[in-house]
């Protein structure tokens, strides 16, 4: 099989020992496997030892300002919605040191300095994680100001995803067009068969995905197999219960700049940025200089420094930094980088202390562009 | 080089407090020696016994003022120092003995001491910005080693320095401690503490209790909502009573 022909074959099925192999292939790879487990009551994506540590028969419940796993009477190893924290975190690093400057014979001298990035394959990404990745791509690598560290941070990262099969109630992906079926953007695709752990079709991304694939012990999936795949994305897609309405969003969005709307959020926002940092595709970083030291850090709009100026903050308030959010998630978004900041995942809304609902808030607005009463 | 540079005299001093601020200090080991090479300790009961007069570059003043010597003492303090740093949930807002301010100070002292009239405590329990004028505060119960030493090193090298006015929050999503709010539905005050501790409760898995004084825009009114009564009022008597004494809370 040459490297272009990995597209056209019937994807293969990997069986649970031949899983298993997985971590030892891809360590061969000089990759370590990050991927989901259960720590401190939340999936997290975290560095795993092998497919012991995956979640196997947990499931997660959201509800708006609430996460909860319990265990489920199968044996699935992917049997949850999505992890808590998303690819960020391992692609955009929260504080990475990018230069140091020091005194050479006198004069200041500054050098690259920069955190060891890590190769590793990111496991168990769901589409939404995907297209949050291809999102940030268009941020990060703009062409004339690509960041060093994310470009080389993605350069390093294999990733695997594996398909959604259990949305959570607060996932809305069909509605911003990410999900629940994983289309591209992977190194390689699972899709785990019921009664799960046990089978997977695995579908091939890239040349790389197909190198490792052809070091695993795979056998043709059967008729039924095949079938069964995509009946499972199907029930996935009809799980869905959540919707963002986008059409005419962006429009109430901008016309309700000075709606008393926002202060009615405001009464319920603590401004934590909980929201931001959940979220998948929020990219803000601040620089900060600590003695000889260059870092980027993790931002959020929801700082009042964040628009600090001269002589106070641009927006102060809870109400204008929820409005600023928002706005630009779900509208200016598209203006600037061509697709809305949005995939659907409702992170922010499940790790909202407060529970605020984005696709709520986007409804209500909308409701008071088109005149309802209040 | 022969002309020694230059080093800045540091005072650290103590008001109504448990030491715990200045225990921090000391704490800081290694990094201490680096202070200790860049200052000239000049007044620190806790560490030495060797005392150099004022006038002083930098004071840094741990616990709230208590009683009429802590009264006297926090002004010599101030017209001896370039720069007062109030260190501390004590020096900052009173602290936890500032409880008595919502009590009758009399009664305490009678149901506590033996002989009630040795005692010479004023009715209130107040932060050393009630008294004079404080450049800096460096909040937490007690402060954080690394924002000590984020902070003196700023100051030495002529910076501005850096403290935040944001929530906990964003310290627990920096380390990636998962929310205890959201997981547990703990009643973690993190939402509505300023941040600077680098989410060191919630990092071993326990809710925050607030020791670093509300942060800007302090949203009570959610947290009562997100605590549910019960818990709000209980972990509010701290954030206000220990954390937040009304500034100018006596005539």
């Amino acid at each position: 099989m040459s490297k272009l022909d990995f597209h056209t074959q019937d994807p293969p099925i990997l069986e649970a020992e031949a899983f298993g192999t997985l971590w030892r292939v891809l360590n061969d790879f000089g990759y370590q496997v990050v991927g989901p487990a259960l720590r401190d009551g939340a999936i997290r994506l975290v560095p795993l030892e092998s497919a012991d540590d995956l979640p196997r028969g947990i499931r997660d419940l959201q509800t708006p300002g609430n996460y909860r796993t319990s265990s489920r009477d199968d044996g699935y190893l992917f049997g949850y919605s999505h992890v808590a924290d998303g690819a960020k975190r391992w692609l955009l690093r929260p504080r990475t040191t990018l230069w140091r400057i020091s005194r050479r014979d006198g004069q200041p001298t500054i050098e690259e300095s920069r955190d060891p990035v890590p190769k590793v394959a990111l496991l168990g990404l769901r589409a939404c994680d995907l297209k949050a990745i291809e999102i940030l791509d268009r941020v990060m690598l703009r062409e004339s100001r690509a960041d060093t560290d994310y470009a080389e941070c993605r350069e390093q990262t294999l990733l695997i995803a594996v398909n959604c099969e259990w949305p959570s109630s607060l996932c809305f992906c069909e509605s911003m067009g990410a999900g629940p079926q994983a289309t591209g953007g992977f190194d390689l695709c699972l899709t785990e068969l019921p009664p799960g752990g046990d089978r997977f079709l695995v579908e091939v991304g890239s040349p790389k995905g197909h190198e490792i694939l052809s070091r695993l012990n795979t056998r043709p999936a059967t008729t039924n197999e095949l079938h069964e795949s995509k009946k499972v994305i199907a029930r996935a897609k009809g799980s869905l219960r959540k919707r963002l309405e986008t059409r005419g969003l962006t429009q109430a969005l901008y016309s309700g700049v000075e709606d008393d709307h926002w202060e009615r959020v405001a009464g319920r926002c603590f401004a934590c940025g909980n929201c931001t940092f959940s979220c998948p595709t929020c990219f803000c970083c601040d620089y900060q200089d600590l003695g000889e030291i260059h870092q980027r850090v993790w931002d959020t709009c929801f700082h009042s420094e964040f628009s600090g100026l001269h002589g106070g903050a641009v927006r102060g308030s809870r109400a204008s930094k929820y409005r600023h959010w928002i706005t630009h998630k779900l509208a200016s978004w598209q203006e600037q980088f061509q697709t809305l900041g949005c995939v659907g995942c409702g992170r922010c809304i499940a790790w909202c202390p407060a529970g605020i609902d984005l696709t709520e808030e986007a409804r209500a607005l909308v409701g008071v562009a088109q005149g309802d009463t209040k | 080089m022969n002309a020694q540079p230059y080093r800045p005299t540091l005072a650290v001093w103590k008001l109504a407090s448990c030491d715990g601020c200045q225990l921090t200090l000391l704490d800081c080991e290694d990094d201490l020696l680096e202070i200790a090479g860049a200052v000239t300790i000049a007044h620190f009961p806790e560490a030495t016994s060797n005392k150099q007069p004022g006038p002083y570059d930098i004071s840094l003043v741990e616990g709230s003022v208590a009683n009429p010597a802590t009264a006297a003492l926090v002004q010599q303090i101030r017209s001896e120092s370039k720069v007062v740093v109030a260190i501390g949930a004590c020096a900052t807002s009173g602290g936890v003995q500032a409880l008595r301010n919502f009590a009758d100070v009399e009664a305490y002292k009678s149901s506590v001491y033996p002989y009630p009239e040795w005692i010479e405590a004023t009715p209130d329990c107040l932060p050393v910005s009630s008294f004079v004028k404080v450049d800096y505060e460096l909040r937490g119960c007690p402060i954080s080693a690394k924002q000590l030493l984020e902070f003196l090193r700023a100051v030495l090298s002529g910076e501005k320095p850096r403290f935040p006015t944001y929530s906990v929050c964003t310290e627990c999503k920096l380390r990636g401690v998962t929310c205890l709010a959201v997981s547990r539905g703990e009643s973690c005050m993190g939402p509505i503490t300023q941040a600077g501790c680098g989410a060191l409760c919630p990092g071993f898995n326990r809710g925050c209790y607030g020791c670093f004084g509300p942060c800007e825009e302090a949203n009570v009114e959610a947290y009562k909502k997100l605590a549910g009564a019960h818990d709000a009022v209980r972990r509010l008597k701290m954030i206000v009573t220990n954390f937040e004494t009304p500034k100018g809370a006596t005539q």
